[in-house]
């Protein structure tokens, strides 16, 4: 893996691990001690291993969303102002959940025969295609940052951290929706279309 | 104090400029990738050996790893480099998905004989130079390039079994003697799991690999890898052949730079290699059509001799072992005659055939044999003519 993806890497498993310590640890100092019990976790092997190792093996690439998501939630629990307010989030779990539908079915050999979805994200692979993709998430992210929905410069940053190739893939997608992301989103999708339909 | 306004209440044209402007950047990647696309299906090139002088039949075989004492040597690949020497890989270990397994090595050069095999990879230092826990390794692929340099593919296992695979690119400059650090590529979205090569990788004109690879998670599935080797990472992608219910381990032969066969291990239980046809450089690819070599969940190789003629190594065996390997030859891929036998013992195994064409017309070839050995087979046409005048097999 090189240097600046398996910093991405770490620095995305330290934002989840400091994210879930941040939910024991309260009180003044619970930002403080859920960090350096996230940096310890980072650095102590785990059965031989340092954590990353473990997740790597399994999950090598992170969204920018997740990342986001992550950051976002840190930074409301830590009392800061908050960088996604309730149209961000559900914009966020939209997105996620309408990128794994399209995704993932075809990723597992389901679908058309000659068609997988996850194709699309390699922009040299399929032009017109590809286009249809690129297109419909720049007008996602247009949309988003005219209504001044801050998802929509999360779609941008992924955009540029896929240019600076910032993560082992060389496909799009990856840089956009991960199965975390993708997971969660799909759970809170089902809560918000539940309170929906009890509203 | 005055209140910042929220950027939705900002004027409607700095609105609309920002939001070109984010428009403009995520369309970027799209844009900035017409060179590469314009060369992503260049067309297969297709090696041109010349007929061999003599028209005597020839056929030879030895072991090329006859005293390991591992329990398992399988999945062999085999390449010709531009000197006209040879270089073997396969796995090796106490079985298959165990955590001893490693990626063997041996070269033939001018005086024909291979050298001892040697691991190039270990399950240890492919974890360490990719930042990850790897639990196993398996199937290589060597991918000759032009320029001398050597690629190779390899899968390591995260979890699991095969289906916890994913597969590495590393390239020796100095014909197998040592190797790069490997990188993984990245292939699938669902942990970049289950990818797997087995058959000989088609040489696309201009340069890059055209690679036949198959999926193994919830379906089983054949995909095409167009891999090019670049300064910093090799550029990878994939194109499905077919869906995850009926056809995996693909062997593409091509007959023009547009026009290609491939051929199936069959998933689907009718119990024939399947066919299927591609006629725009391996884009796309019709539905798999059975032919009529049988086909009991065992990998075949296909190949193109030199006068335009198909051959097909396979297994015909109905028990849980694969307990022969024969050849069947044909001329338009559907309907084959079976040739010959290059192995046959009563509870034993011969898998895996793994067929080039060398630049002197003859067919050489790696397979597995009795697990534990990885056996070298070269024949030519004239061996293939001889054989079928025996009409030893029959017309199946």
């Amino acid at each position: 893996m090189n240097t600046v993806a398996s910093i991405w890497l770490a620095s995305a498993l330290f934002l989840l691990l400091l994210w879930l310590l941040q939910r024991l640890l309260r009180g003044r100092w619970g930002l403080l001690f859920s960090a350096l019990g996230a940096a310890l976790l980072l650095i102590v092997p785990i059965l031989g291993h340092p954590a990353r190792y473990w997740v790597a093996a399994l999950a090598g690439n992170v969204s920018v969303p997740l990342v986001a998501l992550l950051v976002a939630s840190i930074a409301a629990r830590a009392g800061l102002s908050p960088l996604f307010r309730a149209r961000e989030r559900r914009a966020c779990w939209i997105f996620g959940a309408v990128a794994a539908f399209v995704l993932y079915p075809s990723a597992l050999g389901l679908g058309l025969r000659n068609f997988d979805s996850y194709a699309l994200g390699w922009p040299w692979l399929d032009s017109a295609v590809s286009l249809a993709l690129f297109g419909a998430v720049a007008l996602t992210s247009a949309l988003l940052v005219f209504r001044g929905n801050r998802f929509g410069w999360v779609l941008v940053l992924a955009s540029v951290a896929y240019l600076f190739r910032i993560q082992e893939s060389q496909n799009f997608w990856d840089y956009l929706v991960d199965p975390l992301y993708a997971a969660v989103s799909l759970v809170a999708c089902a809560v918000l279309i539940g309170r929906r339909l009890k509203d | 104090m005055t209140q910042r306004p929220a950027s939705s209440q900002w004027p409607a044209a700095l609105r609309l400029m920002l939001a070109a402007v984010a428009f403009a950047v995520v369309l970027a990647p799209w844009l900035l990738s017409r060179k590469a696309a314009r060369e992503a299906f260049p067309g297969f090139e297709l090696s041109s050996p010349s007929i061999p002088a003599d028209a005597q039949p020839f056929f030879f075989n030895e072991e090329i790893n006859p005293t390991s004492p591992q329990a398992k040597a399988h999945s062999g690949t085999l390449a010709e480099l531009p000197d006209g020497s040879l270089a073997v890989a396969w796995y090796a270990g106490s079985g298959e998905g165990a955590r001893d397994v490693t990626i063997q090595f041996s070269a033939r050069g001018a005086d024909g004989k291979w050298s001892a095999p040697r691991a190039i990879f270990d399950r240890a230092a492919v974890s360490a130079a990719m930042d990850r826990y790897v639990l196993s390794l398996g199937n290589p692929l060597l991918l000759p390039e032009s320029d001398g340099k050597l690629g190779l593919l390899f899968v390591s296992i995260a979890a699991g079994k095969w289906s916890g695979s994913s597969i590495n690119y590393s390239v020796s400059n100095d014909r197998g003697e040592t190797w790069t650090s490997p990188q993984k590529l990245t292939l699938n979205p669902l942990g970049n799991l289950s990818a797997l090569p087995r058959n000989p990788p088609v040489k696309l004109i201009g340069g890059g690999w055209a690679v036949p690879i198959y999926e193994e998670f919830l379906g089983r599935f054949p995909e095409m890898l167009w891999l090019r080797a670049e300064d910093t990472a090799p550029r990878a992608a994939v194109s499905r052949m077919d869906d995850g219910m009926t056809v995996f381990q693909p062997s593409v032969v091509p007959s023009s730079a547009e026009n290609a066969l491939a051929f199936y291990r069959d998933d689907s239980g009718i119990g024939r290699v399947m066919v299927s046809e591609s006629s725009d450089a391996g884009r796309n690819w019709s539905k798999g059509q059975p032919s009529t070599v049988p086909n009991f969940d065992s990998g075949v190789c296909a190949l193109r001799l030199p006068d335009g003629r198909l051959i097909c190594a396979f297994n015909d065996s109905t028990s849980r072992k694969r307990e022969n390997l024969r050849l069947a030859i044909s001329s338009d891929g559907k309907s084959w005659r079976t040739v010959a036998t290059l192995a046959e013992e009563r509870g034993e195994n011969f898998a895996y055939p793994y067929m080039i064409l060398g630049r002197d017309g003859r067919v050489r070839m790696v397979y597995s044999a009795r697990d534990t050995r990885i056996v070298y087979a070269e024949f030519n046409a004239a061996w293939v003519d001889a054989q079928l005048a025996r009409g030893e097999e029959g017309v199946r």
